[in-house]
């Protein structure tokens, strides 16, 4: 086949692509524009959102003086968003394929077939680079000086900087993958291990946060200068690649800047090439189920009521799926870490250190604020409890398997409040810790159960209503669970209503607090979660009487 | 004489398509029905409202005498549904399927664990049901939804392409299966393209074409004096109905 052939079958290819990432963002045969540029809007504003912050961090170095560091830093924030795209997109698109027969038996070389898929990737790879690093680039040039040599090879190394990262990381996703298919309690331990690294992750940062409380804004900024000097110490040491880069924008070195390119370029293509050699034993290796053993032959265990056996169901769903269960129960990860931190630290000790609000208030100063932070504290349970909403997608992932519910003889209450019932256990159980830790931390008992009602209030309301919503309308044809678990409308609507609904109850009750005392706002504070659950039920119950939804539903 | 199933006037359309029209239909207990049609027909639209699963536009669907959208819950403890694709839960065990389907059910535990062990043995299952069912192939679901299908001894048993997908020795065995259901009373509806199957089976088939019963009755009066095969191609080729009306019973 003629390299001009191999061409013609790259377009169609890399076509069908586009046209599945159209259609995982809701655009069906003309319809869904109103989402899609949603959706393009979304991401315009966390583009900002991001370009904004990289600017502020840039100028942060340059003012402590670390500006040197930063074109490192450039290099590895590219690399880093580009190994993460990869490692979330290459299962099932260059790897573990549900369309692999069709387009294996296509008469196209395999090489142009792993380029089709991988090509995307260092795309969107090389768009999130040039993001990530133009603002780091800009604060560094408004220190030095900007030729036209030093930024030619700054947006040289903008492009480049995710390749070769990203082709290494499609050859770790793909034995990761391996791996854990084959491992029959790999989400358990995956869901395990990234909790793990989330409390860690906000453990130190309070840590972090209280070590450096007290230290004035100049020690404060030396502090910062020595860690970004050391961070590209480390940088330029565990990756050399980052360091070659930081040589051809910060000395035109043209040595600097061919080596990091020649690697760029050849490490993609190389992967690719091994990835194609091998592509019927890669697609294999990942896709392959769970190892079968031999085991006494399962029987069936006692019986038990059908709301039972169906809520069990759910959260053995939570559970298998890592991904849906770190998005939809990650507000009760926060919720348990953050009881733990008052529980060690207390309310006035964390808000004095600055840690919590990043504004640093005196113990006096704290202490008469007393009722307004009684106030608002149950509203932090809150908003952690109206963010778990792990009943609001689960309509839409029944998916294939919608025909199991919609034939099975139970009423679509049982059906619905079975996936209710499963986010509550979770939010319950987190709710239950949370309050052992309080108590046992020296709050009032009073303030704990406001704590808990404003936890589990928000939770019942705020996942009823994205229940019903994805229950009236749900996306059973996904192509991938983010479409449902992240981007659905019942997660959006229940999460974000849930949160600004927090902010808004946290404002009264502390509002009444100041002008009523503490025991309206206590009342305000018991009453409004209640009557959000009661809401949501309502809403919930309305949607059940009209029956389960599938195809044809509301025809 | 009550039937086991009923269809009277049934007509579903999507927006402006007409998918099904004005058909009717009854399979008597004992009577394994076969339901023929080329695609698109509208076979399975016909087989999601009997089981409950899509509601007609309009007409009326009964199942020993229950209609299914108005007492649905009663109406499907009676049937068993076994889809064209046997799409299950990834996420269980081949066991755990049957435990949820058994509590849904209402099946007690030892009628679970003696009729499970005895329909997984038949379809040569047994090894596998502790395996989760994402290490299943296409042919395993196809039995696991079987055997969860049989599990609360339905009356009527609904499946839609049920022979694709199974080996050899499956297949008989659910032929066997079958035929036991309806000599104990119960009765089976199933469609399928494979017309030899139906021919030797079923003891009475309904044909289908562009969305109309075209021919009905017991297999024998429906083929005459030809085959299945031959029968089924004159009926869907011919341009108006009226042969064809003088077939249905």
């Amino acid at each position: 086949m003629t390299s001009r052939s191999r061409g013609r079958a790259l377009g169609p290819l890399l076509c069908l692509q586009a046209r599945s990432l159209l259609y995982g963002l809701g655009l069906r045969r003309g319809r869904g524009r109103a989402r899609l540029l949603g959706s393009a809007a979304l991401v315009a504003l966390l583009a900002a959102v991001a370009i904004a912050y990289l600017w502020v961090l840039g100028s942060g170095m340059v003012a402590a003086g670390a500006a040197g560091a930063i074109p490192a830093l450039a290099a590895l924030a590219g690399s880093l968003a580009a190994v993460a795209l990869v490692f979330v997109k290459a299962p099932g698109t260059v790897f573990g394929c549900r369309d692999y027969d069709l387009v294996a038996a296509l008469p196209v070389p395999v090489r142009t077939v792993v380029l089709a898929r991988t090509a995307p990737l260092y795309g969107f790879g090389v768009a999130l680079s040039a993001l990530l690093s133009a603002p780091l680039h800009a604060a560094y040039f408004s220190s030095a000086p900007a030729s036209p040599a030093a930024v030619a090879a700054a947006a040289a190394v903008s492009v480049l900087a995710p390749l070769a990262p990203a082709a290494v990381a499609t050859l770790v996703s793909l034995a990761l993958t391996s791996v854990a298919v084959r491992f029959r309690h790999a989400g358990a331990v995956q869901l395990a291990l990234s909790a793990l690294a989330v409390v860690a992750v906000v453990a130190g940062s309070l840590a972090l946060g209280r070590a450096s409380s007290g230290v004035d804004d100049a020690a404060a900024l030396v502090a910062m200068g020595d860690v970004a000097g050391a961070l590209s110490a480390a940088v330029a040491s565990a990756y050399p690649p980052a360091a070659w880069a930081a040589a051809a924008v910060r000395e035109g070195s043209v040595a600097g800047l061919l080596a990091f390119a020649a690697l760029s370029l050849a490490l993609p293509a190389l992967v690719t090439l091994a990835l194609a050699a091998r592509y019927p034993s890669v697609n294999a290796a990942a896709t392959s189920g769970p190892r079968r053993c031999a085991r006494p032959a399962a029987t069936p265990r006692g019986a038990a009521s059908p709301l039972r056996a169906l809520t069990v169901k759910e959260l053995r769903r939570v559970g298998s799926m890592p991904f849906y269960a770190l998005n939809d129960c990650a507000g009760l990860i926060l919720m348990v870490a953050a009881a733990g931190a008052i529980a060690l630290f207390g309310v006035d000790a964390l808000l004095a250190s600055g840690v919590v609000n990043g504004v640093q208030l005196d113990v006096r100063t704290v202490a008469a604020m007393r009722a307004q932070v009684d106030a608002a504290l149950p509203w932090v349970f809150g908003f952690c409890g109206a963010m778990s909403l792990t009943a609001g997608p689960s309509v839409s992932l029944e998916a294939r398997a919608s025909w199991l519910m919609l034939t099975a003889p139970v009423g679509a209450g049982a059906v619905l409040g079975s996936k209710l019932l499963a986010n509550l256990v979770l939010g319950g159980v987190a709710a239950a810790v949370s309050a052992v830790a309080l108590l046992a931390g020296g709050t009032a008992p009073l303030l704990v159960l406001q704590c808990v009602v404003a936890a589990v209030g928000m939770l019942t309301g705020f996942a009823s209503v994205a229940l019903a919503i994805d229950a009236s309308r749900p996306n059973l044809s996904w192509t991938s669970p983010s479409e449902v678990v992240k981007r659905g409308l019942p997660v959006m609507v229940g999460s974000i209503g849930g949160v600004l609904a927090s902010f808004g109850l946290a404002f009264l009750s502390v509002t009444v607090a100041g002008a009523l005392g503490p025991a309206a706002s206590a009342a305000v504070n018991l009453a409004a979660p209640a009557a959000c659950a009661l809401g949501g039920l309502a809403t919930l119950r309305w949607v059940a009487r009209r029956g389960l939804p599938g195809p044809g539903w509301g025809e | 004489m009550e039937y086991v199933l009923e269809v009277r006037h049934f007509r579903k359309s999507y927006r402006d398509k007409v998918a099904v029209r004005d058909l009717s239909l009854s399979v008597a207990p004992g009577e394994i029905c076969g339901f023929i049609g080329h695609n698109g027909a509208g076979k399975t639209t016909l087989i999601r409202s009997v089981v409950g699963a899509q509601p007609p536009t309009s007409g009326e669907v009964r199942v020993c005498g229950m209609d299914v959208w108005r007492e649905p819950v009663a109406a499907k403890r009676r049937m068993a549904y076994v889809p064209d694709n046997p799409d299950v839960y990834d996420f269980l065990t081949g066991v755990q399927y049957l435990d949820l389907i058994a509590d849904v059910f209402g099946v007690g535990t030892e009628e679970r664990r003696r009729r499970a062990g005895e329909l997984a043995g038949r379809l040569e299952l047994s090894d596998a049901l502790g395996d989760p069912v994402s290490a299943y192939s296409h042919g395993m679901r196809q039995k696991l939804v079987l055997v969860g299908a049989l599990l609360h001894d339905p009356t009527l048993l609904v499946l839609d392409e049920p022979f694709v997908g199974l080996d050899p020795s499956a297949s008989h065995e659910l032929k066997a299966i079958l035929r036991e259901r309806a000599e104990a009373g119960g009765a089976v509806f199933f469609s399928s393209h494979v017309l030899e199957v139906v021919e030797r089976l079923c003891d009475t088939v309904a044909v289908i074409r562009a969305g109309e019963l075209v021919a009905s009755g017991p297999t024998d009066e429906v083929r005459g004096s030809e085959s299945l095969e031959d029968v089924f191609l004159e009926l869907v080729d011919e341009k108006d109905g009226d042969a064809a009306t003088r077939r249905t019973r």
